[in-house]
């Protein structure tokens, strides 16, 4: 049960974080049913304080990813990353096991069943 | 891959100072320099007038709770916005990742009078995959909150067609119908015969689908009889109206094949749900090969037929389901398989381009090759002469 920050993402969390002049900023990842392949990873800005119970966080160079135990399930052994492309500058999902196929522009992905 | 439903821009050639008017959509193959035998706009002798029955092998699912309407929004192909608060059910499939047909279903709000809206859908399908598609639901449940519950022993769904249907479906309650006039801001009370229920607008005159209690019968006047169940499946045959687990094999047939778009099961404008890029780009840049037809089943030997005729002596052994149909003495892939059938005919998805040979078979499951002549259902929409596959967006000049 691992999830890899890439530098990129470490480096645009730190950039949002003093942007907003706040040390206290963790990247949530959650997956919900959504999209055209029936999942979808959604990203928020919270609290590093505000954690839940069934919250587990993720940490490199400071710099904190937060994901629920369900979500977990879902993208474990994937990477976190920040991409920047023609299409849009988000943060993304990649190389994740559990998911068979995504959409086009990756929000969206198929789990393996 | 487009995810979102919106066309590809890039694929627009920008021509200055002109407008498309119209955009590119899917086209069936129908060959149309050949007359093709069309299905006959007439009713059974046995389905005309007024009649209702009680549909077949149909269960029911409730789901309740917050999330219901976005949670079914990303799994069916038509709009559930628009049935949100309450009103008439209307037909969906859900599709797979890949955009191919899991179930086909109508989705009926459980108008719950006064209380509405609570957002209770009942979502109606096959009864013999119930198990199939509470655990294709629950795939995606994850923390939505929507309970699913079997309510399938509670109901039965009704057919009634004839005349005199639109005057059950709403039909306005004058309070007193000696009066010339109402007062203004008199309350007119609507009346309904069903609280759960749809006109059933798969085939133009398919008529009224209603969800009753399972104890109680429509309150149809006279002129209606009740017909046995089997006639439900014939009617459908005839006119061309796939339903349930044969015609509809599990992540086979795509929804534009099923007919889902003729049937009004699909909404092309809606956001994303599951199996949505294929189909959205099937109908806008694609060609739709094959699609489900009634077909007439006859011996070697005997005449083809020339209009689509029941013998309801016959009594052959049929094909099963999903049963490959070939062309005689050619090699190579099926071109097409059998859906439901009864007596001498059935439902086929067969290649539009062979439809009018003479020469389709497929095995009764005995080893006879039994003949198998299509037809086109008359209420399809009509492709004109000349415009067929190579259909051009047309220009109107705008001086700016």
């Amino acid at each position: 049960m691992h999830i890899e920050i890439t530098d990129r993402a470490v480096k645009q969390l730190k950039y949002i974080s003093e942007q907003e002049k706040n040390s206290n900023n963790a990247l949530r990842i959650t997956v919900d049913s959504g999209g055209c392949h029936g999942f979808q990873y959604f990203y928020d800005l919270m609290e590093s304080n505000s954690f839940k119970e069934d919250d587990v966080v993720f940490e490199n160079d400071g710099v904190k990813v937060v994901v629920d135990e369900i979500s977990l399930g879902m993208i474990k052994g994937s990477k976190i990353d920040y991409t920047e492309e023609l299409i849009g500058s988000q943060f993304q999902v990649s190389d994740n096991p559990q998911a068979a196929s995504g959409c086009g522009c990756g929000i969206s992905f198929e789990i393996k069943v | 891959m487009e995810c979102s439903a919106r066309p590809s821009l890039s694929r627009t050639p920008l021509i200055r100072n002109s407008i498309y008017h119209k955009v590119l959509r899917s086209v069936s193959t129908i060959p149309t320099s050949e007359p093709s035998l069309h299905t006959n706009e007439k009713e059974d002798k046995i389905h005309q007038g007024d009649h209702y029955v009680k549909i077949p092998d149909r269960g029911l699912l409730e789901l309740y709770g917050s999330d219901t309407v976005k949670f079914l929004q990303g799994l069916i192909t038509n709009d559930m916005p628009s049935i949100s608060s309450g009103g008439d059910g209307f037909y969906a499939a859900f599709l797979n990742p890949v955009g191919r047909v899991m179930f086909d279903s109508f989705i009926h709000p459980k108008n719950l009078g006064t209380s509405f809206p609570q957002p209770t859908f009942l979502v109606e399908c096959d009864s013999r995959i119930i198990p199939e598609i509470i655990k294709h639901m629950k795939k995606y449940l994850l923390r939505s909150n929507v309970k699913i519950t079997d309510v399938s022993s509670f109901y039965q769904i009704w057919n009634v067609w004839g005349n005199k249907i639109n005057n059950l479906w709403w039909r306005n309650q004058v309070p007193n119908p000696s009066a010339t006039k109402l007062h203004s801001g008199a309350l007119v009370l609507k009346e309904n015969i069903a609280e759960i229920g749809c006109r059933d607008k798969r085939y133009p005159n398919m008529g009224l689908r209603l969800v009753l209690p399972v104890d109680i019968k429509p309150t149809v006047p006279n002129s209606f009889t009740e017909l046995p169940s089997k006639e439900y499946i014939i009617r459908r045959i005839l006119h061309g109206v796939p339903e349930g687990i044969h015609d509809f094999p599990q992540g086979e047939a795509l929804p534009l094949q099923s007919n889902f778009d003729y049937m009004g099961g699909i909404d092309f404008r809606k956001g994303c749900y599951i199996g949505q890029e294929l189909t959205f780009r099937t109908y806008h840049t694609g060609i739709t090969r094959k699609r489900i037809l009634p077909v007439q089943l006859y011996h070697e030997g005997e005449s083809v037929p020339t209009t689509l005729e029941l013998d309801r002596n016959s009594n052959f052994p049929l094909p099963p389901p999903s049963s490959n149909i070939t062309v005689l003495n050619r090699k190579g892939r099926p071109v097409g398989s059998i859906g439901t059938s009864y007596h001498n005919i059935a439902l086929a998805l067969l290649k539009l381009d062979i439809i009018q040979n003479n020469d389709l078979v497929v095995d009764n499951g005995q080893g006879e090759k039994l003949r198998v002549k299509a037809f086109i259902p008359n209420w399809w929409p009509k492709v004109e002469d000349g415009k067929d596959t190579e259909e051009k967006p047309k220009e109107t000049a705008v001086v700016i």
